[in-house]
């Protein structure tokens, strides 16, 4: 069954705004909500135009309001610095919620994309909350406690993608939306954070070249893992875990160490 | 078709009206944290010299040190950027510098949230010995901290923002 809430738009938040809970809880409910109204919109509209204007409608009208309603609420509103990053992740949520929309062709049902939607939204905030918490002690922003077990590695990618991986999992059993890898598309995650969060850096050639050699092994390690998991024989227990993206959390493990 | 264009709508309706909720909540959470460091903010800004930071990128104060009679000796830039550890806890350097609001003299690291033996080996005399006399013109030309890509590119990050400011502050003075 496939997925009623943009799925590859909160894997991708649960990977990159679930750092900390203020992120996440913005993140969550501006995805929801922009989905809905792309929803919407393309049930009104979408049958008076063709299908190829309806596409590329879709896609510019999305990545627009993604963007533009990021800054409104996390600059103007909320007073939340972006950085350079965070505004290219936000444009890539836009396409991907645009990709749902595209997607959902004919398959619309707002009652699961609420439900849905609403159980997405908790496994972010919970693993924002535990990446938060385990990294600094805190929730959001607010210092609660200081223990020793405590480690900056839960903020980084790595972390985010396992946890992800396992938030995934959760909902694909709760919400039977899952087959084998999932049913999210690993490589629409995995590509914009391979270009924007590189796992290791090249000091002696350019930034460009750096940046370009980086993300090629990252995606060549990632690409020959999902086609090996082609002929996997998963268990049922783990059926419902996206397998690809939590092994691109162990690549980026591995890679962080050059 | 109809109802469901209308379900649609109604749907759309309801998460509408939880975001305006979610985002009015964040909202009064944050302000009750900047009004404690509005503060703070006053503080920077009494202390002699200080140079109005509003709307420069990652700069938190700056100051010119001037001598007895009142020639600029140096300049001060307290700047910070994201690296490793949650946004909640940039990396934040002090950077001291020359006259010429282009050579370092000297940085002090304020706080940080790295990782030991990663990120936090910025600590290190040896590290920091390298930005002594050096030229922040050329932020891309620091050492990278092995293990520690996040925490370079901070550190490369809000050395270039400071450069940027002061030495636009100074051109402009």
């Amino acid at each position: 069954m496939k997925a009623k809430y943009p799925i590859e738009a909160f894997a991708l938040a649960m990977v990159v705004f679930s750092q900390n809970m203020r992120n996440a809880l913005v993140t969550g409910i501006l995805i929801l909500l922009i989905a809905t109204l792309g929803l919407v919109l393309d049930h009104i509209f979408g049958d008076m135009i063709p299908r190829w204007s309806r596409v590329s409608c879709s896609i510019i009208l999305m990545t627009a309001v993604t963007y533009s309603l990021f800054q409104v609420v996390l600059l103007a509103v909320l007073g939340f610095e972006i950085q350079q990053s965070d505004a290219i992740f936000h444009i890539f949520l836009g396409i991907l919620i645009a990709k749902h929309i595209i997607d959902m062709d004919g398959e619309r049902d707002y009652n699961r994309l609420l439900l849905e939607g609403a159980g997405a939204y908790a496994v972010l905030l919970v693993i924002s909350i535990i990446r938060e918490f385990m990294a600094g002690g805190a929730v959001f922003g607010y210092k609660i406690a200081e223990f020793s077990l405590r480690s900056g590695s839960f903020s980084n990618v790595i972390m985010g993608f396992i946890l992800a991986g396992i938030g995934l999992a959760v909902l694909n059993g709760i919400f039977r939306s899952g087959t084998n890898t999932g049913a999210v598309d690993g490589f629409l995650v995995v590509f914009p954070v391979v270009l924007e969060i590189q796992p290791f850096i090249i000091d002696s050639i350019g930034e460009a070249a750096s940046v370009a050699i980086t993300a090629a092994i990252a995606l060549v390690l990632f690409y020959s893992v999902k086609r090996y998991l082609i002929f996997s024989k998963l268990g049922k227990g783990i059926k419902n875990l996206p397998v690809d993206l939590v092994s691109m959390g162990f690549i980026y493990m591995i890679l962080s160490m050059f | 078709m109809k109802d469901s264009r209308l379900r649609g709508i109604i749907a759309l309706a309801v998460v509408t009206i939880v975001a305006f909720g979610v985002i009015y909540g964040s909202r009064i959470l944050v302000k009750d944290e900047n009004g404690g460091a509005d503060n703070g903010g006053k503080v920077e800004e009494e202390l002699p010299g200080a140079i109005d930071v509003q709307g420069a990128e990652g700069i938190i104060s700056a100051r010119e040190i001037t001598d007895d009679s009142g020639n600029v000796t140096a300049y001060s830039v307290v700047a910070k950027a994201k690296g490793f550890a949650p946004p909640t806890n940039p990396v934040t350097w002090e950077i001291i510098f020359e006259p010429d609001a282009k050579t370092i003299r000297e940085v002090k690291i304020v706080s940080h949230g790295e990782t030991e033996g990663y990120g936090a080996k910025m600590e290190e005399e040896s590290y920091l010995a390298q930005f002594k006399g050096m030229s922040a013109e050329n932020g891309s030309e620091i050492d990278a901290i092995s293990g520690a890509t996040m925490t370079t590119e901070a550190i490369r990050k809000l050395v270039s923002n400071a450069y940027n400011f002061i030495s636009n502050y100074a051109a402009n003075k």
